[in-house]
């Protein structure tokens, strides 16, 4: 019963409204909340129509065909730079596709499922990753804004634990104000989050009091791919990113080269 | 007297939000007359001169008439077609660019290339000494100006309706509003194709453009009291349109009850149009008179402007023409007082929060109610 009721609200996927609708499959409508959020980018021809209802039938095989799509695109575009180029595109879209589905998901979550429109999720993915930069950075200020120095699954839960508190609060005006006005209000306060974040008196208080800094305006370097970084040495998270040869415990004791290149 | 404490009691029982406000209020008003009399009782009080207070509230309200006339396009659009237009902001660089872009031919015209003119010192290296452009020594390359600025930000918003948002007139706010950032996206980029990325000087300095007011104890800039004339002028003119013409009726009937003004026979498609004419002019005025106040032109700065000229609007109540302008008073007073108790980094930060604190205790805004009048 519950599951009628989202399809409603949600505005943009106006076009498969009415397939919803339809009384005959009362099956294909009980699960067409999960692959709503894959359904833009369908619009099928008729001669496609039977490939992507049966992807749509399973959305594990719609993600996997779409990924499929996208690598055999890129592998089309870099093969003739060698081999190096095209494992390096994909190791790239593979990265930004996982992230940009992760706060696609955050975005359903809210938008699709509860009818929430926030606009300022970058806002939160901004506290996250300012909070765990500042638990995993060294805590010598050499190397730029200090941190706390501890290991990065820590970094990464504080960052979530940082940015669902930011949340609560986003939370509260969020059942008493009109959609589009709750839109403003997200914007707005991710725009505080912007402009807290790079502030440079916000940035001495923080210093000051815990310790940790966000670096304002000029920002914090943070390792080119943080996974190298899961095991630090002495908390020092500020190997060189090119490097990958250079061990980490060479990098913890020659670490005053340039370890802060953001 | 036992009527009104109880009611006031019971009023901050149900909103302890608006206690809280009300509280905060009083308490900064309290620490600023202690820091005007400079008495020090432990955090309250300090020392404030009686006219930095003074010259902070006069810019207050020269950014504030700023934004106050870009708001009243926002609202307008937000009141007659009802959809919270994220690419306002943009429309206000856009006027900024084509308006300064006429000023400088007009001001430069023979002696910087013609280019260079028209892109706003993106092409060539003219600086803006070269050109010189400044109220006091070419008074009418300003005022050209702000009328180019005007027709040109007017056409580029029917443009945006005839492309984007005629064809999605009966869709819903929230469609509306995606579609309106999109839009947002495809000006400013344009812009930065058309003028560049950087952050550049327009104005010439003068010497002695400082005309100093005795009586009240402030320095007025020339560019400031040229502000102030042309945004009042532009919103009395357009009180005038809203209150005396057929068109302004026909707008404000739109805003009040869309179905009965169509039953009405209003053709509401051209009542749109000249919408969009006079809330896209007044954005783009705005913009040209930003630069003017400022001093520097970069290509995204409606966009980071947008949200304060938001701010006013909600604060003012939206769909209220009035009420944006003294939202943008309110908004524009906020962000230069408050640098008196926090950071400066921090001032934009609270006037969203002011926005934000309206919405949460008063969604109606200042003047209540969706009235374009």
């Amino acid at each position: 019963m519950s599951d009628a009721g989202t399809p409603d609200d949600r505005s943009p996927g106006d076009a498969d409204a009415p397939d919803e609708g339809a009384p005959s499959d009362g099956d294909v409508s009980a699960d067409g909340s999960p692959d709503e959020e894959l359904q833009e980018d369908a619009a099928p021809a008729s001669a496609l129509g039977a490939v992507a209802d049966a992807a749509r039938r399973s959305d594990i095989g719609l993600v996997l065909g779409t990924l499929l799509l996208i690598y055999a695109a890129a592998t089309l575009l870099t093969f003739t730079d060698g081999l190096n180029s095209v494992v390096g595109l994909l190791e790239t879209l593979t990265f930004f596709g996982l992230v940009y589905a992760l706060s696609a998901l955050a975005l359903n979550l809210q938008w699709g499922y509860t009818g929430l429109f926030n606009i300022g999720v970058a806002g939160f993915m901004a506290v996250g990753v300012y909070t765990m930069g500042m638990v995993v950075r060294s805590p010598d200020p050499a190397f730029g804004p200090p941190g706390f120095g501890l290991p990065l699954p820590i970094g990464i839960v504080a960052g979530m634990a940082m940015a669902a508190l930011v949340g609560a609060v986003a939370a509260l005006p969020a059942l008493r104000l009109k959609a589009d006005y709750l839109a403003i209000v997200t914007l707005g306060l991710s725009e505080i989050i912007r402009l807290t974040l790079q502030s440079a008196a916000f940035d001495a208080f923080l210093r000051e009091t815990i310790g940790a800094g966000t670096g304002g305006g000029r920002g914090m370097g943070m390792p080119r791919n943080p996974i190298r970084e899961l095991f630090l040495v002495d908390g020092q998270a500020g190997t060189r990113p090119r490097s990958a040869s250079s061990s980490s415990a060479c990098s913890a004791t020659g670490g005053s080269g340039s370890p802060t290149r953001s | 007297m036992e009527t009104t404490d109880s009611s006031v009691l019971d009023t901050a029982r149900a909103k302890p939000g608006l206690l809280f406000v009300v509280a905060l209020g009083g308490l900064l008003l309290v620490d600023l007359l202690a820091m005007l009399a400079g008495v020090s009782l432990g955090p309250i009080g300090g020392s404030l001169s009686l006219g930095r207070l003074r010259s902070n509230l006069w810019s207050g309200i020269v950014i504030g008439l700023v934004i106050g006339l870009a708001g009243i396009g926002l609202s307008m659009t937000y009141s007659i077609l009802s959809f919270a237009n994220f690419s306002h902001g943009d429309l206000v660089s856009t006027g900024a660019f084509t308006g300064w872009g006429v000023a400088f031919l007009i001001a430069g015209f023979g002696d910087v290339p013609v280019r260079a003119l028209l892109t706003v010192r993106d092409a060539g290296n003219a600086s803006p000494a070269d050109i010189g452009a400044h109220i006091l020594t070419t008074p009418g390359a300003i005022l050209v100006g702000l009328i180019a600025s005007f027709a040109f930000t007017a056409l580029i918003a029917i443009a945006l309706d005839r492309a984007f948002y005629k064809p999605m007139r009966d869709r819903d706010g929230i469609a509306l509003l995606i579609a309106s950032i999109g839009a947002a996206l495809v000006v400013r980029y344009l812009i930065q194709f058309v003028y560049g990325a950087d952050r550049r000087g327009v104005t010439a300095t003068v010497e002695a453009s400082n005309l100093a007011f005795d009586p009240l104890g402030i320095a007025v800039n020339a560019h400031e009291l040229t502000i102030v004339v042309s945004a009042v002028a532009l919103m009395l003119a357009m009180h005038f349109v809203l209150q005396h013409t057929k068109l302004g009726t026909a707008m404000r009937a739109m805003a009040d009850n869309k179905d009965l003004a169509l039953i009405t026979g209003i053709p509401t498609e051209r009542v749109v149009t000249a919408t969009w004419i006079l809330g896209g002019g007044l954005a783009g005025a705005s913009g040209y008179l930003y630069v003017l106040l400022r001093g520097t032109i970069q290509f995204d700065f409606g966009w980071l402007l947008l949200l304060l000229i938001f701010a006013a609007v909600i604060l003012g109540g939206i769909g209220s023409v009035y009420g944006a302008i003294a939202g943008g008073l309110v908004i524009g007073i906020v962000f230069t007082t408050s640098t008196i108790w926090i950071s400066s980094d921090f001032n934009q930060a609270a006037a969203f929060a002011v926005m934000i604190l309206m919405l949460l205790l008063r969604p109606e805004g200042l003047f209540g109610g969706v009235t374009t009048a």
